[in-house]
């Protein structure tokens, strides 16, 4: 089920808000916990009952192992070491991952090196695992470390269950969830969350609704319709991509924010204006916030981090970064993006050991229009799309003009939207973000219109009336 | 404030706006879902949705269906050389089957049809997508939210009360007698042989050669089966006129050389075995028509042709020219299948 949804706003959310708090009010505080874990599994099964099976020997396995690792302090008691049964747990982990998620990958690549014709298995990716795979590792690590608690299994589930981070993030750490389920404040109904939590959620549906999903036209045109592109298609492209990718997960986030504050529970932020951002390091603490804590935390630093000499430095940096672009989708182009972004991570340290600088306008042009041609390849589905679209926009032979892209995939009224929303863009990214919004909220007029809007101009762009393309005479 | 009193101005305030926009999209109706159009003029584009609301309120006995080889056929003309009272052109261009079923079911319902022209192409048959808005040609009132609480019919309920001050009332967009049609978007030369052969890379239609070819012969028969068969058979009242449009010798070579001509072939006689018993059914075939299939004058690409050929098959439907019968149907495919040798 998808917060954009009539299924989700009219009926999961109301319905699951209502039960869990009359649950609570009624003292039964442990069924109420249990019945959101209930109907955080339904909301999953939604789309696909088959995985529901998956997810919950996952988590069954990891409480298990988290346990017995967190228990097992007196070493020598038993049969393995704790170091065993860490590897062991970490490594199952990413051999579920693994296989649903990059079976076919390695298949069609060991085909092409040795030569061979071994079938593909075309397994459907399981909901959400790549999130609550992270997830359980760190908190399979943290018990190791002896950081964990003992959990009761009802909290642990609702860790890793929890409806609104469930799909899409944000990789939440245990050390931040546990706690705020615990807490017996937490499950009388706050008006002040209620309505953050609405304010936030009606943002981030604009943001996702409206905003995302009409540049998602122009991208889709670009790189999977289009076969050559003009300058300006070419831009459009990349740009709308560019903008789609941000508003689309930074709108989700913004939803699960908001839909978990209804339940006085407070999800970490996730983006922070990142195409403000004015070198790539600066990009990354503030784009996919969690992602980069768990990568800093369980592979970065455990790699040795900046502590064993410059060269190792740089090492990490690149695997920790190759490791990030293939968590995002089984393929070459997600390793070279990953790649791209480690290289340039290598680049800004070196250059900033240098000590140089350069004006602050020109730190941020290179910045975004690096991210830009980077995303490039994370978009594309082919290594020719990206290059096609890479060409095009280079391509001074045939420039094409604002004009032209009024007929760039979809409709002309439509693209005279899209071509307003293109130049209002860079004022949309000026504004206050969802987390600067949200600490100076107050219940005042401007804000319920502004809240209002948003609700509603989202929830009237829903059902979209599409173009269909075929063949243009 | 209280935060409670926010929540519910939060409340209250949404469900005006959503209902003051779901208001002005009924009653301008810009796709004419519930009544013909009274705010503007009709504009004949954005078939896929129009459609649907010209089989609730227009008028109409016979229909035209079919693919953009059915797009140019003069209402007028169907009216004097068919016959047919009151004609309407429902054509969707790249259309599958299911979607010309769809269309067709939709009207059926609406109307007393005795009519339907429709040209029938095979690669229509391949697949089973619908793009068409299934809540528009549907008559279940409670999907039309889909419909009414929309932003982007609200574009359009803004737009089209104006939309006829841009175009000129003589253009073809506003003319119900040339409803749809492609044929002004090209000048008369666009139709000639050294355009067509030196367009001749640019596919203006997926013949299907990829394909793996015996499944894609499964796909089409389960189609034929599916959606057409049942057209013709639970609708003994209406009077079936179906046609294989002519497209040029282009296409035909270029089928024998990627290797798919055979299934085309095996797929129009599955057809004809499935339909010649019933009555309300006649089987024409102008794809051997060499006279105007080998005159590459005729078309502005592989496969679309002037509009004067859908005027020229009009009449040869008439004179029952190209019928398909039982004696006949082997002649018609050696024919088809020797021409691309020459």
């Amino acid at each position: 089920m998808l917060f954009n949804s009539y299924e989700f706003i009219f009926a999961f959310l109301p319905i699951t808000f209502f039960i869990y708090f009359y649950l609570n009010h009624k003292r039964l505080t442990e069924a109420s916990k249990g019945f959101l874990v209930f109907s955080s599994l339904f909301f999953y099964s939604w789309w696909n009952i088959t995985y529901l099976p998956i997810i919950l020997s996952s988590m069954l396995f990891n409480y298990i192992i988290g346990n017995s690792l967190n228990k097992n302090s007196g070493e020598g008691h038993h049969k393995f070491s704790k170091k065993t049964l860490l590897t062991f747990g970490i490594l199952f982990n990413i051999a579920l991952l693994g296989y649903f998620k990059y079976s076919d990958f390695f298949i069609e690549n060991f085909n092409l090196a040795f030569n061979t014709n071994a079938e593909l298995l075309h397994l459907a990716l399981p909901l959400a695992i790549s999130f609550f795979t992270f997830q359980q590792i760190s908190y399979l690590v943290d018990s190791y470390k002896q950081e964990t608690k003992e959990y009761d299994f009802l909290n642990y589930a609702l860790f890793v269950t929890f409806f609104p981070q469930l799909i899409a993030g944000p990789i939440v750490h245990h050390k931040e969830m546990m706690p705020q389920f615990a807490k017996t404040r937490n499950k009388i109904k706050n008006y002040k969350n209620i309505a953050l939590g609405l304010f936030i959620f009606s943002i981030g549906l604009f943001k996702k609704v409206v905003i995302a999903d009409t540049f998602a036209v122009w991208a889709t045109q670009g790189f999977d319709v289009a076969t050559t592109l003009n300058l300006f298609e070419a831009w459009a492209t990349s740009l709308s991509y560019t903008f789609q990718l941000y508003f689309d997960f930074s709108g989700y986030t913004d939803m699960a924010i908001g839909a978990a504050l209804l339940f006085n529970i407070k999800l970490p932020i996730n983006f922070n204006s990142p195409y403000k951002a004015t070198d790539i390091q600066d990009f990354w603490r503030r784009w996919h916030i969690t992602l980069s804590r768990f990568l800093k935390d369980y592979i970065y630093i455990p790699l040795g981090g900046n502590r064993k000499g410059e060269f190792r430095t740089y090492n990490n940096l690149m695997a920790t970064f190759i490791i990030g672009g293939i968590w995002h989708g089984a393929g070459w182009t997600f390793v070279f993006w990953g790649f791209l972004h480690g290289l340039a991570l290598v680049i800004h340290r070196a250059w900033s050991k240098l000590g140089f600088k350069i004006w602050t306008w020109l730190a941020w042009l290179i910045t975004f229009n690096f991210i830009n041609i980077a995303w490039v390849f994370f978009r594309a589905k082919e290594w020719d799309d990206a290059v096609k679209v890479l060409s095009g926009m280079v391509n001074f032979n045939m420039i094409g003009s604002i004009k032209s892209l009024l007929n760039f995939g979809g409709d002309k009224i439509d693209n005279v939207f899209t071509l307003l929303l293109f130049f209002s863009i860079f004022i949309i990214l000026k504004l206050k973000n969802t987390n600067e919004l949200m600490n100076n909220f107050k219940p005042n007029a401007l804000n319920i219109i502004l809240m209002s809007l948003s609700f509603a101009f989202a929830f009237l762009s829903f059902n979209k009336i599409s173009e269909f393309l075929y063949f243009n005479f | 404030m209280t935060y409670i009193k926010s929540i519910q101005l939060f409340i209250l305030t949404s469900i005006t706006i959503v209902l003051t926009i779901t208001i002005i999209n009924f009653v301008i109706d810009p796709f004419q879902q519930y009544k013909k159009a009274t705010f503007h003029k009709t504009v004949f584009m954005k078939n896929f949705y129009l459609n649907a609301g010209l089989i609730k309120n227009y008028n109409y006995d016979s229909v035209v269906i079919g693919s953009s080889m059915t797009q140019n056929f003069i209402i007028n003309d169907i009216h004097t050389i068919l016959e047919y009272k009151k004609p309407i052109k429902l054509p969707i261009a790249g259309g599958t089957i299911i979607e010309h079923y769809t269309v067709l079911e939709s009207a059926i319902k609406s109307k007393k049809v005795k009519n339907v022209l429709l040209g029938l192409d095979v690669f229509s048959l391949k697949t089973s997508t619908n793009r068409l808005p299934a809540y528009l040609y549907d008559y279940n009132i409670f999907n039309d939210y889909l419909y009414l609480v929309s932003i982007d019919t609200l574009k359009r309920s803004l737009l089209y009360p104006f939309l006829h001050y841009t175009i000129k009332a003589t253009h073809p967009r506003m003319n119900y007698n040339l409803m749809f049609q492609w044929q002004h978007n090209f000048k008369e030369n666009d139709f000639n042989a050294t355009k067509v052969i030196n367009n001749i890379k640019k596919k203006s239609i997926n013949l299907d050669s990829q394909k793996d070819q015996d499944n894609l012969l499964k796909d089409r028969i389960s189609n034929v089966d599916k959606f057409l068969v049942p057209l013709v058979k639970n609708n003994p009242n209406i009077n079936y006129i179906i046609f294989y449009p002519p497209y040029s010798i282009l296409t035909y070579s270029k089928m024998e050389e990627d290797g798919s001509l055979d299934g085309f072939i095996e797929t129009k006689k599955y057809i004809f075995q499935k339909l010649h018993k019933y009555n309300n059914i006649k089987l024409f075939d102008f794809q051997v028509a060499n006279n105007i299939t080998h005159n590459l004058n005729n078309y502005k690409d592989m496969t679309h042709y002037h509009q004067k050929i859908n005027t020229w098959m009009l009449e040869k439907i008439k004179q029952n020219q190209f019928l398909i019968t039982k004696d006949n149907i082997e002649k018609y495919s050696i024919e088809l299948k020797n021409q691309t040798n020459k």
